[in-house]
């Protein structure tokens, strides 16, 4: 049986060949007419919800230009569509595709209007926008200004087109084979029952693998996404800068899901720092984002807390001149060692404590 | 050329260069497909939620 995911590849890779066959002016408006008509097939509630967001977005956003009361247009109508995706996380009767994604581009293009940094899309640009199915189940979470210069930018070039080729089966060369085949072997070499995952060290020791598996998966993902994208003729946002190449927790987040990281600086972190003149509660509550993007769940507010108080001793020791005393080549080695354990704790440690909360 | 393109041209003689190139694809293919036998756990970031 074919799964979801390979499904909704099959069907962009299809889009891709549908935007090269219509003439340039609609190849973008066929890929939009076509995402709508595979979601409605595959979730007829998540193609009404995208579908609303993607005409009614740039209607609001229009009406707001002509009140004086720009602010409440735009909060107003990001808390519905905050509404509406938390409603999505919780009615599982129904299958839900993608809302995590294309709700924070709706909300990206409020936050740019009411912000003044961008004007309200047409209603045609902003379908275009949302309704691009490469990036819709697996981000990257691109932005319209860049989406609609690339668009402008749009030229049939068999060189992009080989590279996209290339990088969707890169992409799905890291998923497959070392994302989800490699490590499951490795895990298998490691924990021949299974594991007990009772035991601390053996549940830390399992998170790790996951991170990796985790990284190989998405990346790959990523780059399927993006490969599609490059052969329909966009180049859109990168989603990672080599993660194992950081050298600190902080660098470690600029380089891993770039564009829900940068999402969260420009909507989360900038505004609440701005508004509490605090780095730390600024920080906090972009991980908390962070954190509830991937599920809305207790766990993941301890897991946000953690990441918090790793990114705080990271900034503590930064300042420390001991460290300074280090080799540098030394603190490069070692620092992916760092990372992968501080993150990987999460899990064991976050367990513990809601054991311990009951 | 293409990533994979340019990094072959770095090392295999020019003659060479697009065989080579066709052996790493299949090989990739073959891989993948081998690899696709295994079953999948959920992966977080494929944003789809289902029952």
């Amino acid at each position: 049986m074919i799964d979801l995911t390979t499904l909704i590849a099959a069907a962009a890779l299809a889009g891709v060949v549908l935007m090269w066959l219509v003439p340039r002016t609609f190849a973008l408006d066929a890929m939009a007419g076509w995402t709508l008509a595979v979601f409605a097939w595959l979730s007829w509630p998540t193609a009404l919800w995208l579908a609303l967001i993607a005409v009614a977005t740039p209607l609001v956003l229009r009406a707001g230009e002509r009140t004086a009361r720009r602010g409440l247009v735009a909060g107003g109508w990001a808390l519905l569509l905050v509404a509406g995706y938390l409603a999505a996380q919780t009615m599982l009767p129904v299958i839900w595709i993608g809302t995590a994604f294309f709700t924070l581009r709706a909300l990206h293009v409020t936050g740019e209007w009411w912000m003044g940094r961008l004007p309200a899309p047409s209603v045609r640009a902003h379908c275009r926008y949302q309704l691009f199915l490469p990036v819709l189940f697996v981000g990257p979470i691109h932005r319209l200004q860049h989406f609609e210069r690339q668009a402008e930018r749009r030229r049939w070039d068999p060189v992009d087109l080989a590279a996209g080729a290339e990088r969707v089966l890169t992409g799905l060369f890291w998923l497959a084979v070392f994302g989800q085949y490699l490590v499951a072997k490795v895990r298998a070499a490691i924990f021949p029952t299974g594991g007990d995952q009772q035991q601390f060290a053996a549940e830390w020791l399992d998170s790790a693998i996951s991170w990796v598996s985790l990284y190989f998966t998405f990346a790959g993902l990523s780059g399927m996404a993006l490969g599609l994208a490059l052969m329909a003729g966009l180049k859109l946002e990168e989603n990672f800068d080599h993660p194992w190449r950081a050298t600190s927790l902080i660098d470690f987040w600029s380089r891993w899901h770039i564009t829900l990281t940068t999402w969260c600086r420009d909507y989360v972190y900038l505004p609440v720092m701005a508004l509490t003149r605090s780095a730390v509660t600024g920080l906090a509550a972009a991980m908390l984002v962070i954190g509830l993007w991937h599920e809305l769940s207790f766990y993941y507010v301890l897991w946000s807390v953690w990441q918090t108080l790793g990114v705080l001793i990271n900034r503590a020791a930064a300042r420390m001149p001991v460290l300074d005393r280090v080799p540098a080549a030394l603190r490069r080695a070692a620092a992916p060692m760092l990372i992968l354990g501080w993150l990987s704790l999460a899990r064991p440690v976050v367990n513990r404590l809601l054991e311990m909360i009951g | 050329m293409t990533p994979l393109a340019t990094l072959i041209a770095r090392w295999v003689p020019p003659m060479l260069r697009v065989p080579v190139l066709a052996l790493v694809y299949a090989a990739m293919v073959a891989a993948v497909m081998l690899a696709s036998r295994a079953e999948y756990g959920h992966i977080i970031y494929v944003d789809v939620r289902a029952p």
